[in-house]
């Protein structure tokens, strides 16, 4: 019996900034991933999405909730994750 | 407690925070912009920043250093939006006991606040052309 993918899958909203803003054309993106997805999948579907920007995004970080997460970090349906290319404040 | 502002720093406003009678040092760091990057002229930069996390990474940070140093005033303001050359982009002010607490609580904050707030800049000419992104290649921006 087929079951949908989705159906077990989780949607995290991402927001972007600076040069992968200005690279996806938008401050955000819904990502549609498999339950159990971790920050280097989401990272992996972004890559995906636009590989040009393949190389920025194994340089920048992700954070859920305010904090960085490592890479090995579950995502859960409904978080709102926040990538984040090399930082240049100060 | 907004740490990340879209105002003018007005180091004065640091200079009249009351001085805890316990504190003999009084440290501060000023990071003004540059009228050159890279040897280009540059005329502002515009910085922008994922401001929930930045202003709760920078109250996490102060966190930090009041655990590791003996300190009783802590002062941070960072801008967002347009900096002209020769305006405060961001501003830290520490008051300890000492000096040695002071002078290092006040460079480990600065540095935890490069490497990790959230924040990016962009340097414009006096045309309004971007002259670089910074992120672009942080260390000739810095």
């Amino acid at each position: 019996m087929a079951v949908a993918r989705t159906a077990t899958g989780i949607t995290v909203n991402v927001l972007l900034f600076a040069q992968l803003r200005d690279g996806f054309g938008a401050d955000e993106l819904a990502a549609s991933l498999p339950s159990g997805a971790t920050g280097a999948g989401l990272l992996q579907w972004l890559s995906q999405r636009n590989p040009k920007l393949a190389g920025l995004l194994e340089v920048s970080r992700l954070a859920v909730n305010c904090e960085y997460v490592s890479l090995d970090h579950r995502l859960q349906d409904g978080d709102e994750v926040v990538a984040i290319p090399p930082v240049s404040g100060g | 407690m907004p740490y990340v502002t879209r105002d003018p720093i007005e180091i004065a406003e640091w200079h009249a925070c009351a001085i805890d009678s316990r504190d003999g040092a009084s440290v501060e760091f000023a990071g003004i912009v540059r009228g050159t990057e890279n040897g280009i002229p540059v005329a502002s930069l515009d910085y922008e920043a994922y401001e929930p996390m930045a202003d709760c990474l920078i109250a996490q940070c102060i966190e930090e250093a009041k655990t590791r140093w003996a300190l009783h005033q802590v002062y941070i303001r960072h801008r967002v939006g347009r900096v002209a050359v020769g305006e405060v982009a961001v501003l830290i002010g520490v008051q300890a006991p000492h000096r040695e607490d002071a002078f290092e609580a006040c460079r480990f904050l600065i540095d935890a606040i490069k490497r990790d707030a959230p924040i990016w800049k962009m340097a414009y000419d006096a045309h309004e052309d971007v002259v670089e992104r910074c992120d672009v290649d942080k260390d000739r921006c810095h």
